[in-house]
C-alpha cells in the first residue's frame, strides 16, 4: 500500500482495514485491531466480518454496505462498520466506529439534562424566586459584611442555575410554544432595560436604531424569546470593551427579522467564535483560571432555533456583529389537527349547505349546481 | 354579477374548504396565500369581502394586512372576516382594533360562514 496512505490511515480515529477482495487483510491501523482482531496476510476472524467482506469483493452486497458487529469482549461494545471500495485498485476497505462510546456518552447527558428537569428545576426556581425576599429579611446584609457576600455569592450561584434550568428546559423537544403574537421592538426594549445595568457597569454605550419601525409581527414564546434576546445582548455587552459602542438595530429581510448588535473596534478570534455557541466550553487552550464564555449565547441560540431562527457572528476589519434572525409571521408549518377538524365541520354541514342552496335555487328558479367552478386566479 | 371574494389562507386545506363552502354560493373566488400577496391582490382585484387568515408566515400577518386595508381608502370599504385558531377576547380585541368586520374562529362552521358571507354581501347590495 502506498506510504502516503498508511501514514494518513495511521491518523484516523475510526478502524480502517485495507483488504484484498478475497477477504484478505493487507493493512489495518491501530484502532482497527482494536474493534476487531485481525492479521496482515489472513482473513478476518470475525465470521461476520469475513462473510461480509467476501461477499462485497465477490460483488453480491451493493458498496457502501453497513453492517453491526460487536467487540470480542465479556462485555462486548457494539460497532458500525461500513465496507467501501477502496480509493484506488480494485482492493476493499472497512471502516469500523464504536457506537457503543457514543451511546454512552449521549445517554449520560440525556441522564443529566432529565435529572435537572425533574430533580433540580423546581429547587432552582424556588432558590430565585425567594433570594430577594431573603436578602430584603437580612437587611441586606448592611450590618454584616459576611452575610452581605453570601447575598451576593448566593445571588450570582442562582443566575448561572437558572440558566442552566433554561438551558436543560430548551433542549426537550416542544418545550416552547410557538403561537403567540410579539412586536419585536416592545420585546427588545424589555431586554435593554434588563441588561442596562450591566451595561452601565461595563461603560457601555448601547445605541438603538429602527426599533420605531413598523416591522412584521413574529409569533412564538413570549417569555423564551425575551430570555434569548436578554442572553443575546448581556453576551454582547460582555464581549464589548469597557467604554465601547454597540448599536443595535432591527430590520425585515424578506421573510426574516434582523437583529444586529454591532461592537465597534472589536475583534473575535476564530476560538472565541467557536466557543461562544458551546455551553460551558472554553476549549483546551484556555487556562483554568479563565472566565468561561458562560451558557447565555448557546441558550439564545438553542431558543432562536426553535423558532425556526439562527443566531450567528459576524466580522468585518474593524467590528463584529452578533446577528439574531427570526421568522417573520407564523411559522409555515402549521397544525394539521386544525384541517382534519376543519373538514370534520365541513362534512358536517355537507347535507344543510346542500339544503340550502338547492332551496335558494329553486327560489330563484335556477338549476341546482353540478360541479366546483373554475377559479379565477391564484396567488 | 357575481360578487368578489378573496380567501387570503396560507393553509392549503382550509384554503379548498373555504372555496368548496363558497362554491355553494354565487361569488367569483380568488385566492392568495400569504399577507404580502393578499394585500397585492386585493389591489388588484378589489373584493367586496376577504376572509382573512390570522397566522400566516411573511412580513404580514392577517392583523397588518387588515390594518393596511381599512387605512387605504380606496379598499376601506371591502369586508374582512378574520379567521383564526386563536380565539380568546385579547385575540378578538386586536382583530377589532385592526378594523375586521367579523372574526371566525377555526374550525368555524362552513354554514356559518356562508351566512356571514351572504349577509355581508347583501349588505352592500
Amino acid at each position: 500500500m502506498n506510504e502516503a496512505f498508511r501514514q494518513l490511515f495511521d491518523q484516523v480515529k475510526s478502524g480502517i482495514v485495507w483488504v484484498q477482495r478475497d477477504g484478505t487483510v493487507r493493512y489495518a491501523n491501530k484502532a482497527a485491531v482494536q474493534l476487531t482482531p485481525c492479521v496482515l496476510g489472513r482473513a478476518f476472524f470475525d465470521p461476520v466480518v469475513d462473510r461480509t467482506v467476501k461477499a462485497a469483493g465477490q460483488d453480491l452486497i451493493k458498496l457502501p454496505f453497513a453492517f453491526e458487529i460487536t467487540t470480542q469482549e465479556a462485555h462486548p461494545d457494539t460497532i458500525k462498520a461500513v465496507v467501501i471500495q477502496a480509493p484506488v485498485g480494485s482492493d476493499l476497505m472497512l471502516v469500523m466506529n464504536n457506537v457503543s462510546e457514543e451511546r454512552w456518552y449521549s445517554s449520560a447527558l440525556e441522564n443529566l439534562i432529565g435529572y435537572v428537569e425533574a430533580e433540580m428545576a423546581s429547587p432552582i426556581a424556588a432558590l430565585v424566586d425567594r433570594l430577594p425576599e431573603v436578602a430584603r429579611l437580612a437587611g441586606g446584609g448592611s450590618e454584616k459584611p459576611e452575610i452581605a457576600q453570601l447575598i451576593s455569592d448566593a445571588t450570582q450561584l442562582s443566575a448561572k442555575l437558572g440558566k442552566l434550568r433554561d438551558l436543560v428546559s430548551v433542549f426537550g423537544q416542544g418545550a416552547i410554544q410557538r403561537d403567540e403574537r410579539l412586536l419585536l421592538p416592545g420585546l427588545i426594549q424589555r431586554a435593554l432595560d434588563e441588561v442596562k445595568p450591566l451595561a452601565l457597569a461595563r461603560q457601555v454605550t448601547l445605541a438603538t436604531n429602527g426599533l420605531d419601525a413598523e416591522l412584521p409581527a413574529v409569533y412564538g414564546s413570549e417569555p423564551w424569546l425575551a430570555k434569548a434576546m436578554s442572553e443575546y445582548l448581556e453576551h454582547t455587552i460582555r464581549s464589548a470593551q469597557p467604554g465601547g459602542l454597540i448599536e443595535i438595530s432591527i430590520q425585515a429581510i424578506g421573510t426574516r427579522v434582523l437583529l444586529r448588535a454591532r461592537n465597534q473596534g472589536l475583534f473575535v478570534s476564530s476560538h472565541e467564535r467557536r466557543s461562544a455557541f458551546v455551553p460551558f466550553g472554553v476549549g483546551d487552550g484556555a487556562d483554568a483560571g479563565d472566565a468561561r464564555q458562560g451558557i447565555g449565547l448557546a441558550l439564545s441560540q438553542r431558543i432562536v432555533e426553535q423558532h425556526g431562527g439562527s443566531v450567528r457572528i459576524e466580522d468585518d476589519f474593524d467590528s463584529v456583529d452578533f446577528v439574531m434572525e427570526i421568522p417573520a409571521g407564523a411559522p409555515a408549518s402549521q397544525d394539521a389537527q386544525l384541517s382534519v377538524e376543519q373538514a370534520q365541520r365541513y362534512a358536517r354541514d355537507m347535507s344543510s349547505l346542500l339544503a340550502r342552496s338547492m332551496a335558494k335555487r329553486v327560489q330563484g328558479g335556477q338549476p341546482a349546481p353540478q360541479s366546483p367552478k373554475p377559479s379565477p386566479t391564484k396567488a | 354579477m357575481p360578487h368578489r371574494i378573496l380567501i387570503v389562507e396560507d393553509q392549503p386545506d382550509i384554503c379548498k374548504l373555504i372555496r368548496m363552502t363558497l362554491e355553494f354560493g354565487d361569488f367569483e373566488i380568488h385566492e392568495a396565500h400569504d399577507g404580502e400577496s393578499g394585500l397585492n391582490m386585493a389591489r388588484a382585484v378589489k373584493p367586496v369581502l376577504m376572509l382573512l387568515d390570522v397566522m400566516m408566515p411573511g412580513l404580514l400577518d392577517g392583523y397588518q394586512v387588515c390594518q393596511r386595508i381599512k387605512q387605504d381608502p380606496t379598499m376601506a370599504h371591502i369586508k374582512v372576516i378574520m379567521l383564526t385558531a386563536r380565539g380568546q377576547a385579547s385575540d378578538l380585541a386586536m382583530g377589532e382594533a385592526a378594523g375586521a368586520d367579523a372574526y371566525l374562529v377555526k374550525p368555524f362552521s362552513p354554514l356559518e360562514l356562508i351566512e356571514r358571507v351572504e349577509g355581508m354581501v347583501s349588505e352592500l347590495a
